[in-house]
């Protein structure tokens, strides 16, 4: 059993390598580390970096914001880069790795694969496994390079910085366990992509949404049947959460592991459910 | 003999309501263990569908099937089952060599094993050339072939061919064939899907004919080719007024003999008789065994069989 699913994991690698996509993403990460390594030469930034980020990001009354006290700028930057590959990991990621999902499906192939004697919940497992699998690499490549860069010229070594390598591969395992079980239903890489993604977005700004219309219909804050049903579909979401974690982790080091389950465990379940769907079609 | 593969009313519908394709309508057959069976029939016939119902790629209807002692779709008969889809297509960023161990691996073989099958069936295919070649620079029956290989791999016992010499040139189906009856000289069954009638013929113990999901015919290809009593005669100096009053029915051939057809042995030889009472020169009897494909088209020309 370990051996097919390996030689599934494989091949979805194999079938990645020959896409120009995941190549591409591969030349971004490299070209940002070499843009890193110039600008960390300067010496304006890397005094810059060092200094406290509240000397010059202030709040209304020109007080240093109180999130930023004791942090550097290093940190501060640090946040915002792992913020934005949290998204881009999702939202990239996505997009380069749906497309394994539907052409497991392709006429000529998969008849060919279900022939095997292999149990069919192995192939979604196997393609999905390979596709964070990707991922993993090519966050690891990125965050582990500046981390390298930002040691190396300002000699200063944070671990929790790599805390963000698999806090951003779970968001976006959780992300794409959805995306798997929209290919599955709609054996297209778009509609699974625009659908799951839709999905995604939607239950990180439902809530506020819902608190907003309880309080017209009834102008009470929060609280009302719309909220409640709001907060159900939110919380059912993977990876919702797991911004918040992660800006945990790098600010104030301390690891809030409720998201970290709640995706892991919902990524499970929709990984499960999109197995139980392809066992059931037929081709 | 033991019987590879069985089914008992097998009914597959696809889809539901006024869309409902019935793409097999209560078949049953059974195929003994070593022997090469070929299934026939028109385009939409099922035969396909029949192959995918046996595998577990759709689920039948209704009805009952079981293949190498194993229910239908069971993962464990797929272990000895080897199967070329039609219109295959393999990921175009492998070598041919790097298919076959893929598709190796998810048959179950252990390494070493595996190494050597590659070697082993792409000889067979005749592709050894070709191992290092990605599959996007192969041709259509160099695909064909190394479908075959794959099909091969795990050495089954059960091999599954859905149009295996598609695409082939005729030195290529030659060898195809020829790999097919070695297998069998192995101990392979062999279930063959087919238009290819004069391909079929030649090797098949055993052929059903199917139409619109229904068996029609079944037998071997030597019952199925019999056509009754029709001679092929090739006469010297006979006149239309002798031939009129033997009371037969003739049909001129392209090289000038006629077809006659007999009830019974009993009356060509009363024919001789007379012909050669009236000084008429035989050169040669032939008695006439169709082809399977003549069968074929007269089995879907003659309304033998009724179209819905
Ligand atoms: N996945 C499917 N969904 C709906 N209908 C299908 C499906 N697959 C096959 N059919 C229908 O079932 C019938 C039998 O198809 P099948 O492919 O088994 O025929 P076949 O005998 O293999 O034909 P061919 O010689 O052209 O390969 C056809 O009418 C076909 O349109
Ligand atoms: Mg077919």
């Amino acid at each position: 059993m370990l051996r097919k699913f390996l030689a599934i994991v494989e091949d979805t690698i194999r079938e990645g390598l020959a896409k120009k996509t995941i190549l591409g993403m591969l030349i971004v990460s490299t070209v940002t580390i070499i843009i890193a390594v110039l600008l960390f030469q300067m010496d304006s930034v890397q005094k810059g970096l060092l200094s406290p980020a509240g000397e010059h990001i202030k709040n209304g009354s020109n007080q240093p914001a109180p999130g930023l006290m004791g942090l550097s700028v290093l940190e501060y930057v640090w946040m915002s880069i792992s913020m934005m590959l949290l998204v881009a990991s999702i939202f990239v990621g996505s997009f380069v790795t749906t497309g394994f999902i539907t052409s497991l499906m392709e006429k000529g192939n998969i008849d060919l694969l279900l022939s095997k004697p292999v149990p069919r919940w192995l192939y979604i497992v196997g393609r999905y496994s390979g596709a964070v699998l990707i991922i993993l690499v090519e966050v690891s490549y990125l965050i582990f390079g500046l981390w390298l860069v930002a040691g190396l010229s300002l000699h200063t070594w944070s671990g929790v910085f790599l805390a963000s390598i698999p806090l951003i591969t779970l968001s976006f395992a959780g992300v794409y366990a959805l995306v798997t079980l929209v290919g599955i239903l709609t054996r297209s890489s778009w509609f699974a992509m625009i659908i799951g993604l839709a999905i995604y977005v939607l239950a990180s700004i439902v809530v506020p949404i819902a608190q907003w219309i309880d309080k017209l219909l009834n102008g009470d804050t929060g609280g009302g049947i719309v909220t409640t049903v709001a907060k159900i579909f939110h919380y059912t979401i993977p990876s919702e959460g797991m911004g918040g974690a992660l800006n945990e982790v790098l600010l104030s080091k301390e690891l809030h592991s409720t998201p970290l389950f709640l995706t892991t465990g919902l990524a499970m379940v929709y990984v499960a459910i999109a197995c139980y769907a392809f066992s059931k079609k037929e081709f | 003999m033991e019987i590879a593969l069985s089914c008992d009313g097998l009914v597959k519908t696809y889809g539901s309501g006024t869309k409902a394709v019935h793409a097999l309508q209560g078949v049953s057959l059974s195929v003994s263990g070593g022997e090469i069976f070929s299934l026939l029939g028109p385009n939409g016939a099922g035969k396909t569908t029949l192959i995918k119902c046996v595998l577990g790629i759709v689920f039948t209807s209704a009805g009952s099937g079981s293949v190498l002692g194993s229910p239908f779709g069971s993962v464990s008969a797929k272990e000895h089952i080897g199967y070329l889809p039609e219109n295959h297509r393999y990921p175009a960023h492998l070598t041919g060599g790097q298919v076959l161990r893929y598709f190796g691996k998810l048959s179950g073989l252990e390494a070493a094993k595996l190494e050597s099958q590659i070697t082993r069936t792409l000889e067979l295919t005749g592709m050894s050339d070709w191992r290092d070649t990605k599959v996007k620079k192969y041709s259509k029956g160099m695909m064909q072939r190394l479908g075959l290989a794959q099909a091969l791999i795990n050495e089954p016992q059960l091999i599954m061919l859905d149009e295996p010499t598609d695409g082939v040139d005729p030195v290529g189906r030659k060898e195809i064939r020829e790999v097919l009856v070695r297998l069998k000289n192995e101990g392979k069954t062999i279930f063959l899907n087919s238009h290819l009638l004069s391909e079929v013929e030649r090797i098949s113990d055993r052929v059903v004919i199917m139409d619109h999901g229904k068996i029609v015919e079944q037998g071997t290809v030597e019952a199925l080719t019999r056509t009754g009593n029709i001679y092929q005669l090739k006469l010297g100096n006979v006149t239309p007024e002798v031939l009129s009053a033997l009371h037969v029915a003739l049909l001129p051939t392209a090289d000038g003999s006629l077809e006659m057809s007999f009830l019974t042995v009993e009356e060509l030889n009363a024919a001789i008789d007379y012909l050669r009472g009236q000084s008429v020169l035989i050169e040669s009897i032939v008695p006439k065994k169709s082809t399977l494909e003549d069968r074929f088209v007269d089995l879907f020309k003659s309304g033998d069989i009724t179209h819905q």
